[in-house]
């Protein structure tokens, strides 16, 4: 097995193409896709829904192979499943039959790491996220929130270089998600990995990430990517400064123009 | 403290008093029917006729009871030893899915008591032909339940499970059959029933034990309380089936995938 340490693993999506066969019909959902993001960055991909960006993920884990072009880590490219990867998606995906330390612990289980470490790790991640104290709870006495915070720990545990996210707050309140954003900036800051972050929603992209890539209705093609320079870890204080303001506006600009708004 | 200890008792026993109750109720109103009315004794004996033939036929039909009961186990067995990888093959191979699951859904429109002559035939008049009957009626829940509960998995619990490098056997073992489990458990309990159903159709055939044989005896002699005494074993048979696979549903199953209710008959994840 690859052992890759854990800062330092750039991503490069090089002119991705991907057509699916729905029942005898094609569907483009990705069309000249190319994106690099530098280790150690957070780096969002924003777009309407059915763009294709989820599509975009699940090419950079392997799981689904492009029609055509290369996925490179590190330069390097990609056969079948990124195995050095955590992976949280919208659904928390939790199995109902583990309690929260289990579930966390479940890729140190399947990947056989050494356990002892890996629990110290799991305890402690679970405590930044309010969860000390939940550990032998089932995640059916676990609200929606607190669900996802354990499949967080759980992409965490590993300490994988790369951090896959698929729009992880989409099915969460308001309050919740905002609550979440700020555990997910803080965890990243202590220990720079390199993120591929999806989402369809403009202030989160940008209070979060290093760079913003605007994604097209399908066939998805990345408009533009909007760097923002803005100090990490962030706080929710930056949804008030004018270069937040700025970036938002020029992104709304940009869907204007390409009819998503 | 104590009554921490007494009230889940005193609920359960709440829960089964109006089961009881009813049961002992519809009893009581069938014997005094049975005298009120002046039903004769062979076309429906009296519940006390009924203990009455139990009681004094109590050796015989704990000896023909055993029979069906290893005929109706061992069916029931080989149903749930063949159909759970048969499950698992049509789910895997597309070439399964595509030929056999279509033949299976197929072959349940034959009517497979009217294979129970066949199989006398070919296989004679002992224990094969009715642990065979039993199994053709048994198996069928158990495979549509497997293919449904493992197609159920969602696919990013299997898309989880190999980014973290999980090996097909890690996912199915570790992932794929527990979710599976609720429905497949589901399945064994119908299946516990068709058994016991496909034991006795052997024994109307061809027999010379067993409690269909015993029923048959009965018929031909008229003695119509001792009929009866054969369905009440039989009906004790079936649900102690059914409550061996509850039990093991509850050993093996972990507390969050066990069905709250006992005749709960699927459940989703």
């Amino acid at each position: 097995m690859r052992k890759t340490t854990s800062r330092g693993v750039s991503i490069g999506v090089s002119a991705a193409h991907m057509v699916f066969d729905r029942e005898g019909s094609q569907v483009e959902a990705l069309r000249d896709v190319s994106l690099e993001i530098a280790a150690g960055r957070f780096c969002s991909v924003l777009g309407p829904s059915g763009c294709g960006k989820s599509t975009l993920l699940m090419l950079v884990a392997g799981l689904y192979q492009p029609t055509a072009g290369t996925i490179l880590i590190n330069g390097e490219p990609l056969h079948g499943c990124y195995t050095d990867c955590g992976i949280v998606f919208q659904v928390d995906v939790l199995l109902p039959w583990l309690n929260v330390l289990d579930n966390v612990m479940l890729p140190v289980r399947v990947k056989r790491l050494p356990k002892d470490a890996s629990l110290e790790r799991a305890k402690q991640l679970l405590d930044r996220v309010g969860l000390s104290g939940f550990e032998s709870r089932f995640p059916h006495e676990l609200s929606g929130g607190m669900r996802q915070r354990t499949a967080l720990c759980r992409a965490l545990v590993h300490e994988p270089a790369v951090l896959l996210m698929d729009e992880p707050f989409g099915a969460l309140d308001a309050l919740t998600r905002e609550r979440m954003q700020m555990d997910l900036s803080r965890l990243w800051a202590s220990n720079l990995k390199t993120v591929l972050f999806i989402t369809h929603d403009i202030a989160e992209a940008v209070l979060l990430s290093d760079e913003v890539a605007v994604m097209s209705p399908r066939p998805g093609r990345i408009l533009r990517r909007f760097p923002v320079d803005l100090p990490q870890p962030r706080s929710t204080e930056v949804l008030r400064t004018p270069e937040f303001h700025h970036i938002v506006e020029e992104i709304r600009d940009l869907f204007r123009d390409s009819g998503v708004l | 403290m104590r009554s921490v200890m007494v009230r889940p008792a005193l609920k359960r026993l709440h829960h089964w008093t109006p089961v009881v109750t009813t049961f002992i109720a519809i009893v009581v109103a069938w014997e005094v029917a049975t005298v009120a009315f002046d039903i004769p004794g062979y076309l429906l004996p009296a519940p006390t006729a009924i203990g009455a033939a139990i009681a004094e036929k109590w050796p015989s039909l704990v000896a023909n009871s055993w029979v069906t009961l290893v005929e109706s186990a061992l069916g029931l067995g080989l149903s749930i030893v063949l159909s759970i990888p048969l499950g698992i093959l049509i789910v895997y191979s597309s070439w399964a899915e595509r030929v056999i699951y279509p033949f299976l859904v197929a072959s349940q429109a034959v009517p497979k008591v009217a294979l129970a002559p066949i199989f006398v035939v070919w296989f004679g008049f002992g224990l094969l032909p009715k642990v065979l009957i039993a199994f053709f009626i048994a198996f069928f829940p158990i495979v549509v339940n497997t293919v449904v509960g493992l197609t159920r998995t969602p696919p990013e619990m299997i898309h989880l499970m190999r980014s973290l490098g999980a090996s097909p056997v890690q996912i199915l073992l570790r992932v794929r059959m527990v979710a599976a489990a609720p429905y497949i458990f589901a399945g064994m309990k119908i299946a516990a029933a068709f058994a016991v159903v496909g034991a006795i159709v052997g024994e109307y055939i061809a027999a010379s034990s067993g409690l269909g044989y015993m029923q048959l005896v009965a018929n031909n002699n008229f003695e119509i309380p001792l009929l009866f005494a054969t369905l009440v074993m039989l009906s004790a048979m079936g649900i102690a089936f059914f409550y061996l696979v509850f039990l093991a549903e509850l050993l093996i199953l972990p507390r969050p995938l066990r069905q709250s209710r006992i005749d709960a008959g699927g459940s989703t994840l």
